[in-house]
Formats: structure tokens, sequence, C-alpha cells
């Protein structure tokens, strides 16, 4: 019984050691987001994916949505036309008009899926699979969105609750005042939250503009690289007595506008 | 008669060959608008923010007016001259944001006879605009245009619109 237990653990730590071998990969696209007729700069951080990091060169293999010409070439022998360029210690990067690399309509292309591996894969020598969303060339609205749409850390940005599209009920039941904003380089939190007066635009439209670098008091040198926000107000309970109540929290990435 | 006709022929002939293409000129900057034209306390009266990737998607929301957030029309921006030169350079920003990232420093034009385009400068941090119309400059108004870019793409771009007293 106690072989079968310690196997059984064993098997489970293996398991868990490879797909550890394999993940932490740090996903950047330039611009924050992208359609397909955008050109974009993908750049993958793979310092911390025990498999790959210090190797050189890597390559991008890629499925959805298609296998670009002129292919992929063998898990063990990639395609020189996939190998990424090196940008930094363990750093990655591939540039490419997403119509243009697949060979496809823009409809077609609404995810892009890779992976980074090897040249000879051979031994889990990959990342986990790699997801980006592609924009729709058409304009779609959102609950939050950002005006203007790419965003630096240095720009006067307005920020956008549109109530009548949530859904999410309280979203759409809430009495909004005021928004949380917080900016982060990566995981890391710049600054402290800031508490804001949203301004009412009338048909349950709200916002609220800022300059990131007095609101945040933050130093020319400062990297940041997204922000995050929630609206926060009163809804009704069924005593008909305001209770607080927020929103989902949304993120959006920041560019480097120059 | 075929005297008289061969006096008109010949005479036809050399106003024809009289005619010569006018020389086209060079272009003449508005003749009040040069370098001194700038000297002097401008305040800002309107922000623009123009969504260069939503106007080139046709999508919705392509400008912004930003004139009455964040106490825009606080901002003052005073250039001097030396002679007939640019020096230095001042903003006094009130309770607005300092959006063009300097407080003071100097300034400089392309061209100090028909400017185009104005920097402003204060050591590794430079800004520059582009010049809206002279009209407006010889009638105390000023544009300056900012453009924002992600690699080669513009992606923003701000009007400023000042006046003078």
């Amino acid at each position: 019984m106690k072989k079968i237990i310690l196997s059984l653990v064993t098997m489970f730590s293996l398991v868990m050691f490879t797909k550890a071998q394999t993940s932490g990969a740090v996903v950047t696209t330039s611009p924050s987001s992208f359609t397909a007729e955008d050109v974009v700069t993908i750049t993958i951080d793979v310092s911390a994916v025990g498999n790959l990091a210090g190797r050189s060169p890597l390559y991008m293999w890629t499925w959805n949505p298609g296998n670009p010409a002129p292919g992929n070439g063998d898990w063990t022998n990639s395609n020189e036309a996939r190998r990424l360029t090196n940008v930094g210690p363990n750093k990655w990067a591939v540039t490419f008009k997403p119509t243009e690399f697949y060979g496809k309509p823009p409809s077609e292309i609404t995810k892009i899926e890779f992976l980074v591996k090897a040249k000879d894969a051979s031994g889990d020598l990959k990342t986990n699979d790699i997801a980006l969303l592609v924009d729709p060339l058409v304009y779609t609205p959102t609950v939050f969105r950002t005006f203007p749409k790419f965003i630096g850390k240095n720009e006067i940005i307005t920020a956008y609750l549109d109530q009548p599209i949530s859904t999410d009920l309280v979203t759409t039941r809430m009495n909004p005042t005021t928004a949380e904003i917080s900016i982060f380089n990566g995981s890391t939190q710049v600054g402290t939250t800031k508490t804001v007066n949203l301004r009412n635009e009338g048909n349950k439209l709200w916002s609220y503009t800022f300059f990131p670098p007095a609101l945040f008091n933050l130093s020319a040198s400062a990297i940041v690289d997204r922000f995050k926000i929630k609206f926060k107000g009163t809804i009704l309970d069924v005593n008909g007595i305001p209770v607080p109540a927020e929103s989902p929290l949304f993120e959006k990435g920041l560019d480097d506008l120059k | 008669m075929k005297k008289i006709t061969f006096i008109i022929a010949i005479a036809g002939l050399l106003l024809f060959a009289a005619c010569k293409p006018a020389a086209i000129k060079d272009y003449e900057a508005y003749s009040a608008v040069n370098v001194t034209s700038f000297q002097g306390v401008w305040q800002l009266t309107k922000v623009t923010q123009t969504d260069e990737d939503s106007r080139r998607k046709l999508f919705p929301y392509k400008t912004l007016d930003l004139t009455s957030s964040l106490n825009f029309t606080d901002v003052k921006v005073t250039f001097n001259l030396t002679g007939n030169t640019p020096a230095g350079l001042s903003i006094n920003y009130g309770a607005a944001p300092q959006i063009f990232k300097i407080s003071s420093g100097t300034w400089k034009l392309d061209d100090n006879n028909k400017p185009g385009i104005l920097w402003m400068i204060n050591g590794p941090d430079t800004a520059k605009f582009t010049l809206g119309a002279y009209s407006q400059l010889a009638n105390k108004k000023m544009s300056l245009k900012q453009a924002k870019s992600l690699g080669n793409t513009e992606m923003i771009t701000y009007e400023y619109e000042f006046s003078k007293n």
C-alpha cells in the first residue's frame, strides 16, 4: 500500500515538476492590443521557464489561426523562418502583421495561439501554450473603455463606464460616484491606489480624466505598463437602503508612446 | 493683299514667340509673422485630443475636447527673445498638470522668418510642435499641434490653442 502511495506521489510530483518547467512565460505585445491589420511585436520573456531559460536560439511554433508559410517545420527541427529575435536576456520577439503572417483574411483571425520552443523541443524544451486575443476590425462597444484607445503613461487618459451595455447586473444597477485607480509595472503596483470622483456625462455614461504623472506623482523614469480601475457607488437593497456596490476590476495596458 | 497677310502672319509669330511662362516664385511667409510674433505670454484657451488610430479605422470617438478638464486654461507659456533670437521659456501650469514635461528652458523655431515647427527644450526633454495657421498668429492667437507615436505610427495628436493680450 505504502509503495502505491509513494508511486502516486512520485508521479504527481513528476507531472507538476514537468509543468513548472514549461510555465512562467511572460508575454507582452506592442501595441498593447491589436487588430489583424496592425503590425504587432510580441515579446516573450522565458526567464521563469525552467526548460528554456538560458537557451538560444528559440523558435515560435504556431497553429492558430493556422500554420503560416513556410511552416513551423518539425517538432525536432523548427523551420529557420520561425526563429525569434533575441531582444534581451531570455527575451525573444517577433514582429508581423497577422493577415500577412498567416495569409488569412481578418475575419479568420480572432485569436493567435503559439508556444516558444528550442529548435529540437524533445524533452519538453518549450513553453506552455500561449493565446493572444485579436481585436475585431469593426468597433465593438464595451462597458469600460478609454479615450484614446492607445494610451501611455504621459498621455491624458479619460476612462469611461458605459452602464447600459454592462452585462453585470450590479454594474448596471449601481449609482456610480467614485473610481479606484491603480497603476502597475507588471504585477507590481506603483504608488498607491487613488480614489477619484466620477463625472456624469449623461445617459448613464460616467468618466474620469487624468494625467498619470500628476495623479500618481510618477517620476520621469518610472516604468508602468498598465492601470486598473474599479467603479464604485451604491445600490438599493431589498429595504430600499443604499448599500456599497462596485463594478468588476477593469485593466488596460499602457503603450510606450513617444 | 499678300503683303498685308504676310505682315499679319509675321506679327502673330512674333507675338507668340514673345510669350514666356511666368517664373514660379518662392513661397513667401505672411509678412506679419516671424520669430517676434511669438514673444510674450500665451494663455492656453483650448485643448483637443484626437485618437489617430480610431480616425484611421473609422471608429467612433475620434476627438475629445479636454479644455474643461484638469484646469488646462490655467496654463501660461512665456516666450522670450534676445534681440531676434529665441531665448528663455517659462511655463506656469497653475493648477493644471505639467503636460509639456518642462516648466522652463529654451525654445527654437525651424525658421525664424517662416516658422513651421517649434521646440520647447530643457536638456534631454524636448517637446516638438507643429505650428497652425499664420493668420491666427497675426491675430495674437497660436495653435500648436503635438503628435505622439508608437514606433512610426501616429496614435494621438493634441492641439493646443493659445491667445495673448
